[in-house]
């Protein structure tokens, strides 16, 4: 049976709950390593950064951890979401169910990790500059930010089943994503010819907003808009592909 | 859908291949079956012969290769004992989503926990993590969780040879009281004595090809005779 569009909604949600409940309740300090992660990572790259090596570059520290911390989530969420459909076989096997909710739930479980990691960051670069920021554009750079991620994890994950070699390929190909992201050197330090590479990946211009939002700079909207058009397209392409595998799933997940 | 109420389930000329098998090489051929609403069916037959296969056909989850499949309600459920049960979340949770995977609505589960917790036996166990609980408590929760949260169409995927005695003789009550709801059971099982106790009708499958359908016993009995089980 299909399930009615209020019951996707609310098992996606319960999965999102579960998901997270599962990953606290295997620790002991449970849900607060949400806040502790994040805080331990930038409280370590200031003080190698902005402290030890500080005489470096100025702001380089608040620089290298607003990059980190947006690569991180997409990273970490693309990476675990690549494999929710195929190592959901055991109930795809049995219920006749949108393959997309996991998926989506494991996103949005992400996305609440990723929400704690930039209000930690967002508290540390508030007290360290001395300077406010603006809280409207720090909510729709973080909604861009999860939305790419959301588009990238539904297609891949839905690929997974039939590409099982795209696992092992992830890895590399995210690699290759952070050297060119610009998240461990200013772009000046590239030269002309090749900064092709980095204006064409969509996470060099989500972590250049980031940083532009905490630098009260400029915000290219018309780059945004293309980032968020295409992850728009990427979601309606998921869902078309889901309709169309949706039966043929079962027989190639574990 | 079908017009005539009282069949719940119409196979007619069903094929299923697998993807990449070869030509010909069919899990299910040509199979055609009525079953009616309230009826439980069991279906036998040696491992391999398309069991499991035919009831993913049923439920949905496959779509066959060729022939039609027509189901006389949206309410089904295929039994997977500890479907989507997670280790980590408690027995409460785990009924949850179950009954969320089943295709309840949130609200019908929630106001049907007590319920359930009454007819597993759990008692405050229920509200502990499943890590904690013995196989016959998780299989216990399970089979509550689906014969609570009824569907009109239950298939069971061999679920019964599972358990210890103790297990079996509350999944046969389970059965029993489903029975009496006019549910219409399908199930799928190695236990033939068991088949023979709950079903109106047998089905027997043999590499794909439905041999026999007929009364319980007289199905079983040539199913011995001619398969040496």
């Amino acid at each position: 049976m299909q399930l009615k569009v209020k019951n996707y909604l609310d098992l996606t949600l319960f999965y999102t709950k579960a998901y997270l409940l599962t990953e606290f309740r295997k620790n002991y300090l449970g849900i607060f390593w949400v806040f502790i992660e994040p805080a331990c990572y930038f409280g370590i790259y200031y003080l190698v950064f902005g402290f030890f090596l500080g005489g470096r570059e100025e702001g380089f520290a608040e620089y290298l951890m607003t990059g980190i911390a947006s690569w991180h989530w997409f990273n970490k969420s693309l990476l675990s979401c690549s494999s929710s459909i195929y190592s959901a076989g055991k109930i795809i096997k049995k219920v006749n169910i949108n393959k997309l909710v996991f998926p989506v739930a494991k996103s949005l479980s992400d996305g609440f990790k990723g929400l704690v990691m930039f209000t930690v960051l967002t508290v540390f670069l508030m007290m360290i500059k001395g300077q406010g920021v603006n809280f409207l554009l720090l909510v729709i750079i973080f909604l861009l930010n999860f939305i790419f991620i959301l588009s990238l994890n539904l297609v891949v994950s839905l690929l997974v089943p039939f590409l099982p070699d795209l696992r092992s390929l992830m890895p590399i190909l995210t690699m290759g994503m952070m050297f060119c992201s610009a998240i461990f050197y200013y772009i000046a330090v590239v030269p002309e010819k090749y900064r092709i590479f980095l204006y064409l990946n969509p996470m060099y211009h989500i972590i250049t907003t980031w940083r532009s939002v905490y630098n009260q700079g400029d915000i290219e909207l018309f780059v945004i808009g293309v980032i968020a058009l295409f992850s728009m397209m990427l979601i309606v392409l998921s869902i078309l592909l889901e309709r169309k595998l949706s039966k043929v799933l079962p027989l190639y997940v574990l | 859908m079908s017009s005539d109420s009282k069949n719940i389930v119409k196979l007619d000329q069903v094929c299923f291949r697998y993807p990449g098998a070869t030509e010909g090489n069919y899990a299910l051929s040509d199979i055609s079956l009525d079953f009616k609403r309230g009826q439980v069916v069991g279906v036998i037959g040696n491992n391999g012969v398309g069991k499991s296969s035919l009831l993913k056909i049923i439920a949905g989850i496959i779509e066959p290769t060729s022939g039609r499949v027509l189901v006389n309600t949206d309410s089904i459920s295929l039994l997977s004992l500890n479907l989507g049960f997670d280790q980590m979340l408690t027995g409460e949770e785990n009924a949850i989503l179950q009954g969320m995977l089943m295709g309840i609505s949130k609200d019908r589960i929630y106001g049907a926990l007590d319920k359930i917790k009454e007819y597993s036996g759990l008692q405050n166990s229920f509200y502990k993590q499943l890590k904690t609980y013995s196989t016959g408590m998780i299989s216990r929760l399970s089979f509550s969780v689906t014969t609570v949260l009824e569907s009109d169409l239950l298939l069971i995927d061999e679920v019964i040879g599972v358990g210890d005695n103790k297990f079996r003789k509350f999944a046969q009550s389970t059965f029993e009281e489903n029975k009496e709801k006019r549910k219409t059971i399908i199930v799928v099982s190695h236990n033939l004595k068991f088949v023979d106790e709950i079903s109106d009708v047998v089905v027997l499958l043999d590499n794909g090809i439905l041999d026999k359908v007929g009364e319980g016993k007289e199905i079983i009995k040539y199913y011995r005779n001619n398969y040496g089980n």
